[in-house]
């Protein structure tokens, strides 16, 4: 078989057609462009229609903005060119692949889906800049009780904006760069199911984060994150680009959990049954799958939203038959699920962490599995603990503190199973090590406080004061971004080809894992003092609390810098990293670094799960390749004969 | 080297280069993932509606006491004089859009068989693609004839969406008829009809959802 790669394939100067001329530099120019056209049709039409205004010019500009850039980027070419009926080529699919493209790749409509899952690394880096950035403002304002370091209305756009950023920078911090990275090479997989859709989704996602930012110029977003109605309704014009925003952003979620899905319905390779997939394989499948039910509902919301606002319609408008708790009740069928569609893929990129460096299988593989499942079952049926203080269906309230507190079971077990996957394990204490320790701390604190929040009378008290917002702080942050944060260390050296410096990682570490602590363990002393969240300015009484947290948050957020630095530095000048620095089983890490552009030389036999540290010499191999898994396959058929 | 890569690559299996079967089994999945998520939201808007008209708050949706044979719209609080009651009266538009909507799946069903018996599909896929454009224009026919506004309450807010949600499906199910109607006409299913089931189950989906959606607009006032 030719060793020649596929990536120094020469391709004709006209292979990739209308890509050719397309990056990120057309999509801004046709987004700007046919925004401003928007903007000028709009102004002159619909904004002198009594029913309509200056919501509906703003939402057909950032539809515009939205619409214009991805014809700009070339989202929407295979679209049209397939009802043409015109199929791409050989050549047109190579360049696609970025072919010939060097770093320019990263800036055009690149199918790859290492380029994709490079791509999405860098947008989260970018996003938890922005909210990281908010944040440091947030606790500014709150070193003091009376500060006027923002407005009281500038705080509120503030907190909102940092919300949502981090909640769309979470989603995808695994499933975006690691899911389409990692995932596909896991499961011996040549590429995604649509390579496409999986740059679709990358670059719709791109153009929802400007309409995010420009809510701060259109008088920000003084509803919460979660917007609820009538506050939202009676915001001003920010309030639809926060719309656009997640609007877009859930037609980039829907489209990348259905990728994934169907890429590991149907591409695993020879012998990779689904009792032989890495956890997390399995953690990107359950947390793509609840996505899907998430995200109609997010959809629904909005949309409805933007109706309220731009048309005049009544859905959350009381006084002419609508409701808030119509609100409430779609927002949160979306909002729980999607706290564990951030939570399980980060996990699973943990447990494969805990398993390599502690030199044992995972503890329990199926308990795991079941556990991240009935999680994800039992999150669709809890949305209403939202709501326990609102005064919606009391009756309800019983059966939702139920349903709630059965959801720590499964959180139960997977948490047993990470420590089970240490115990006695010959542990082998490398940088993503020590956050997957710092995860197991911080899940435990995060996961206990839930348990007091889902109870009706603590609720109560803590629903509407800081204890909730160090409560989940510790989830999101402590345990979902830290569990990504080991992954990220983990898979470095395969993502970039070059080690991460540890020395500098582990500085990064203790600063992010103190910070930490102190922010958020003052907050609950906050909660239980009974102070109010969301908040510019607060009583005296609570400062002692309000200055450590801060100090606290200025230490973590050194933290995080000092560990941008090695990254980037890493990046940039780092030590070549062999194939598998870590000596790890699973596929991966039995390809060249870097990734070749169809992953193997060789297609691989799967003949044993990724697991096989120590036991039996034969259940050791995960996979053969070549002439191995050729002889191994023959070997087997004889067997059978 | 670039001819060694190529035939070295093409003799690989699988690989970005998939067989019809193995396409048509990425595609079928997928599909079925996406009317799932389309359902759902089409459930909730459902839920939307019977959640407002249940809590009629500020008898935005009906006035409390109305009744067919007695609107009683005159000095409700409905701030434009408009209830559920009075306003459900023309539903044929409604019903129009819907049986055409259905029409345009059995349309490409009926260009599916024929594909799958070896016959040219590119007339019935033809007329289901000028269905769908009839369609679209009946959805903005009903707009234009409703007997209320955007503002008119609660009840006008539901239904408007519920013809918004139809004509966005609408769209997409012009460009996939459209797409297997050019696609068919080229030749192109000659030996496969995978795409042409793929759109027969995404028309299919819609007119059912539009059936769906008029039948609860019509009987749920």
């Amino acid at each position: 078989m030719s060793t020649a790669l596929l990536e120094d394939t020469k391709l004709s100067s006209i292979a990739g057609r209308l890509y050719r001329r397309q990056n990120a530099l057309t999509g801004l120019v046709f987004g700007i462009g046919l925004a401003v056209i928007g903007w000028f049709i709009s102004l002159n039409t619909v904004q002198s229609n009594e029913n309509f205004g200056t919501d509906m010019t703003v939402a057909v500009t950032m539809a515009c903005w939205v619409i214009g850039f991805n014809i700009g980027i070339g989202t929407f070419n295979a679209v049209f060119a397939w009802v043409l009926g015109h199929d791409q080529s050989r050549e047109d699919e190579l360049y696609g692949a970025g072919v010939g493209q060097g770093r320019s790749r990263y800036f055009k409509y690149c199918t790859d889906h290492k380029v994709v899952g490079t791509q999405y690394l860098i947008l989260v880096f970018v996003l938890f800049f922005i909210g990281g950035a908010l944040a440091m403002m947030i606790r500014t304002q709150l070193l003091t009780p009376n500060s006027s370091f923002l407005s009281p209305q500038t705080y509120n756009a503030v907190v909102s904006i940092h919300g949502m950023c981090m909640i769309i920078a979470t989603i995808i911090m695994v499933s975006g760069p690691f899911a389409n990275f990692i995932m596909p090479i896991m499961i011996g997989a040549k590429d995604m199911a649509f390579p496409r859709l999986n740059a679709m989704s990358f670059w719709v996602v791109v153009s929802a984060v400007p309409p995010l930012i420009a809510t701060f110029f259109v008088g920000g977003v003084n509803a919460g994150w979660t917007t609820y109605a009538p506050l939202s309704v009676q915001d001003g014009p920010a309030m639809i680009c926060f719309a656009i925003t997640i609007i877009t952003f859930v037609v980039s979620v829907t489209v990348a959990g259905i990728n994934t899905l169907v890429t590991v319905l149907t591409m695993r390779a020879k012998g990779m049954t689904f009792s032989r997939m890495p956890i997390f394989v399995w953690a990107s499948v359950i947390g793509g799958g609840l996505g899907l039910y998430a995200m109609p509902a997010f959809l629904l919301a909005m949309t409805l939203m933007v109706a309220d606002k731009a048309t005049g319609t009544s859905f959350f408008v009381a006084d002419q038959g609508g409701s808030g708790w119509l609100w409430e009740n779609v927002f949160w069928i979306m909002g729980h699920p999607e706290v564990y569609v951030i939570l399980i893929p980060p996990v699973g990129a943990l447990m494969e962490v805990l398993s390599t460096f502690s030199r044992k299988p995972v503890f329990a593989y199926k308990m795991i599995i079941g556990g991240m499942t009935g999680v994800a079952g039992l999150s669709i049926m809890v949305w209403a603990h939202h709501m326990f203080t609102t005064g919606w269906a009391p009756d309800l309230a019983g059966p939702f503190m139920l349903t709630t507190e059965l959801i720590s079971i499964p959180t139960g077990i997977i948490f047993l199973c990470a420590i089970g996957t240490l115990w006695r394990g010959s542990n082998w204490v490398r940088l993503p090590m020590y956050f997957g320790f710092l995860f197991i701390w911080n899940f435990i604190v995060g996961g206990v406080t839930g348990i007091y929040l889902s109870d009706v009378p603590a609720d109560n008290y803590f629903h509407g004061n800081m204890f909730v917002t160090a409560h989940f702080h510790y989830t999101l942050l402590g345990g979902a971004m830290i569990a990504g944060t080991a992954g990220l260390c983990y898979w470095f050296p395969k993502v970039t080809g070059r080690m991460l410096d540890e020395r500098i990682g582990r500085w990064a570490f203790w600063l992010i894992a103190i910070g930490f602590q102190v922010t958020y363990l003052a907050q609950f002393y906050e909660g239980f003092k009974g102070m109010p969240r969301r908040v510019a300015n607060y009583d005296p009484v609570f400062q002692p609390e309000n200055l450590t947290s801060s100090i606290g948050a200025y230490v973590l957020m050194a933290g995080w810098v000092v560990l941008l630095y090695a990254l980037v530095s890493s990046w940039r000048n780092g030590p070549v990293a062999p194939a598998n620095p870590w000596s790890a089983k699973s596929l991966e890490w039995h390809t060249q670094t870097p990734v070749p552009l169809e992953n193997f030389l060789e297609d691989p036999l799967v003949i044993n799960d990724p697991y096989g540290y120590g036991g039996v010499a034969s259940e050791q191999i995960h996979a053969v390749f070549g002439a191995n898994a050729a002889a191994h396959h023959s070997a087997n058929e004889g067997d059978h004969a | 080297m670039t001819n060694t890569v190529h035939a070295a690559h093409d003799a690989h299996e699988g690989g970005h280069h998939d067989t019809p079967e193995q396409r048509d089994r990425k595609e079928l999945s997928a599909l079925i993932l996406f009317i799932a998520g389309d359902a759902l939201f089409v459930v909730l808007e459902i839920l939307a509606w019977f959640y407002l008209r249940a809590l009629n708050p500020n008898d935005g949706w009906r006035f409390s006491t109305a009744t067919p044979s007695s609107p009683a719209v005159s000095g409700s609080n409905n701030p434009h004089d408009i209830t559920a009651i009075v306003a459900q009266a023309p539903k044929s538009w409604a019903i129009a859009v819907a049986l055409v909507t259905l029409a345009i799946g059995l349309l490409v069903w009926a260009g599916e068989s024929r594909a799958r018996s070896g016959k040219s599909p590119s007339g019935f896929l033809a007329l289901g693609a000028a269905a769908s454009v009839v369609a679209i224009f009946v959805q903005i026919l009903q707009f234009q004839n409703l007997p209320f506004q955007t503002t008119d309450g609660a009840y006008a807010s539901c239904v408007e969406f519920f013809m918004g949600s139809n004509l966005a499906h609408l769209l997409i199910v012009f460009l996939v008829t459209l797409g297997v109607a050019i696609r068919a006409n080229k030749g192109l299913y000659a030996t496969n009809w995978y795409q042409i089931r793929l759109a027969r189950i995404w028309s299919v989906w819609v007119g059912i959802s539009a059936v769906l959606l008029t039948a609860v607009s019509i009987l749920f006032v």
